[in-house]
């Protein structure tokens, strides 16, 4: 497509480089900017200009953060002698969402993969090391289950368990609100093999 | 299972076709390039997510259009219905439906229409590489069990991931042995999940296989499905073997192997390797069957299939041949319709010539004949 316009073709350009927006979103996207005041451009360019020199990575647990430490880092109320290893900054917000979990956090930042070359030095797991203490008693691992999670995990249980601390995974099964009969397979029989006792 | 009615629209030549079927057997029959296989293949990829030919979607597409689809009515065996809806719309992703859910994976969709496919092409699991009998035998058992499925798909990808992080290409660092160990481990735990289930299917299987190559053929040749994993010996075969013991095996084996592993780059043992040979009179049916012994294994081997899915899945599997009666004689032919009449199986069975078939066999009432011509269809009974 060729539009009218240099502007409007640059405009396009970077909407449509977003993920999961085409080519005529990102048009439709343009045009609904076109039609609003120039204060509303203002504030969403100078939010953008912002979002990108204010947000860094916390310098202990590698979430996103405009403050270092970030705000759960530096928390008093938070227990300090457990860490919480996730992948990604968005997993740290759905076990927030929880109000369950009040130790810290450690995002890896991605998993183990070697087809893609990501190895545990591209990874934040000596960073995860460091920050292990004497007053550190237990590391939850909280990764996906996926293959390259599962690795991820035994690699971590492998090098956090001669340190002496309890590591733990969380478990595997059913989800809450859902009835057994619409589970899985593979997940009822995962369930199955990490049974407790009640 | 039984399929009851199937619509197909814009698939190879079929522009809107809408056939019921009867629930035992359906003879689908028409020239050359008529479009009979394309009924196959249509439930196939109800089954299976996509077709057993070596086509892509793509070229599945009627010509001139942008989309093909497909929709399947079915009957479980206890009564209720069960509908698939496949969709493909040229660059996009199938979009597949069924009474199980809204934008499923093909993944889903295995095991819930069982299916038992013979083609001519499928000559090769008696006479190929070992690849295309554990094809074969995947096959079968991902039908049979979503867990087997599941734990064969994390298998593949764990053991690219290995052979990956063994490449030097891909991994020019420092080799990491607490990381390759930790990829050893899941590799030998996902594996021995898998020889344990094949071990089980060599068990059970051969019992069917030979009991239908004596049915079908009339000589008193002995037959035999042996498996033969790879790093996993039972010397005590009487012993029942468990779980533990294939991974202990693999343990020591993954340890043997290391060095050799890590030089070459490769992963060097586990399932990928594993052999189930077909025998014939105690010889390798690969290396001594005649021609005639390849075409009766192979249609065994098939019928054995729907027996062994038949017991040990909930479903019945329907049954889908594809131009192999030109393959036998008429003595075979009448056998093969003989079993399938007295099994109840619901078969959809492609050929050119029909009056060969008829004239040799006594068919029963329930029995469809659809002529197919230019991906037109006209029952003829």
């Amino acid at each position: 497509m060729i539009y009218t316009s240099e502007s409007i073709e640059r405009v396009v350009e970077y909407f449509s480089n977003l993920p999961s927006i085409g080519r005529k979103t990102a048009y439709r996207l343009t045009m609904f900017l076109l039609n609003q005041n120039s204060d509303f451009i203002e504030k969403f360019a100078q939010s953008l200009i912002n979002l990108k020199q204010n947000i860094k990575y916390c310098s202990q647990c590698y979430n996103f953060t405009e403050l270092d430490p970030c705000p759960i880092c530096r928390s008093e109320k938070r227990n300090k002698s457990i860490i919480c290893v996730v992948e990604e900054p968005a997993d740290v917000n759905a076990i927030e969402k929880t109000n369950e979990y009040h130790g810290l956090y450690h995002v890896l930042q991605g998993v183990i993969n070697p087809l893609e070359n990501i190895s545990p030095d591209d990874l934040k797991i000596r960073e995860l090391l460091q920050r292990i203490k004497s007053d550190t008693e237990e590391v939850i691992l909280a990764l996906n289950p996926s293959t390259e999670g599962e690795v991820t995990t035994q690699y971590l249980t492998k090098i956090l368990k001669p340190l002496g601390i309890k590591v733990t995974r969380i478990a595997r099964g059913v989800p809450m609100g859902l009835s057994l009969e619409f589970a899985d397979e593979a997940t009822l029989s995962r369930a199955i093999q990490g049974r407790v006792e009640v | 299972m039984i399929i009851k009615r199937l619509n197909i629209k814009k698939l190879r030549n079929h522009s809107n076709s809408e056939i019921t079927f009867s629930p035992l057997i359906n003879f689908i029959y028409g020239p050359n390039g008529a479009g009979k296989t394309t009924i196959l293949e249509a439930i196939h990829i109800c089954s299976f997510g996509k077709t057993f030919q070596p086509t892509q979607d793509n070229q599945l597409i009627m010509k001139g259009n942008e989309s093909y689809s497909i929709s399947c009515r079915c009957q479980t065996d206890l009564g209720t219905p069960y509908d698939v809806n496949v969709e493909f719309i040229h660059g996009k992703k199938k979009q597949i439906r069924s009474s199980l859910g809204e934008n499923l994976s093909s993944k889903n969709l295995i095991g819930e229409l069982p299916t038992v496919v013979l083609t001519p092409d499928y000559k090769i699991i008696t006479s190929g590489s070992p690849n295309e009998r554990r094809i074969f035998v995947d096959k079968i058992l991902s039908q049979c069990s979503k867990i087997y499925l599941d734990d064969l798909i994390k298998f593949k990808k764990t053991l690219k991931q290995r052979n990956a992080l063994l490449s030097k290409e891909n991994f020019p660092r420092k080799f990491d042995e607490n990381l390759f160990s930790s990829w050893t481990e899941q590799f030998i735990q996902l594996s021995s999940k898998i020889i344990y289930k094949r071990y089980t299917f060599a068990e059970e299987f051969p019992r069917y296989f030979q009991s239908m190559y004596s049915d079908i053929s009339s000589e008193k040749e002995k037959v035999n499905l042996r498996y033969l994993p790879d790093s996993v010996t039972a010397d005590k075969y009487e012993m029942k073997i468990s779980l533990d013991f294939i991974y202990d095996m693999l343990r020591q084996r993954a340890k043997e192997i290391e060095n050799v592993e890590k030089k070459r780059g490769l992963t060097l043992f586990g399932p990928q390797k594993d052999e189930f040979e077909i025998l014939i009179n105690d010889g390798l049916a690969r290396d001594i069957a005649s021609q005639g012994q390849h075409k009766t294994l192979l249609v065994s081997l098939k019928i054995a299939e729907y027996m062994y899915l038949k017991e040990l899945n909930n479903e019945t599997p329907v049954i889908l041949f594809d131009d192999i009666f030109s393959e036998l004689d008429d003595n075979r032919i009448a056998k093969v319709v003989k079993i399938l009449q007295n099994t109840d199986a619901q078969s959809f069975i492609t050929t050119v010539n029909i009056e060969k078939i008829l004239s040799k066999t006594e068919l029963n009432l329930n029995t469809k004949r659809l002529f197919i011509i230019n991906g037109e269809v006209n029952e003829t009974n």
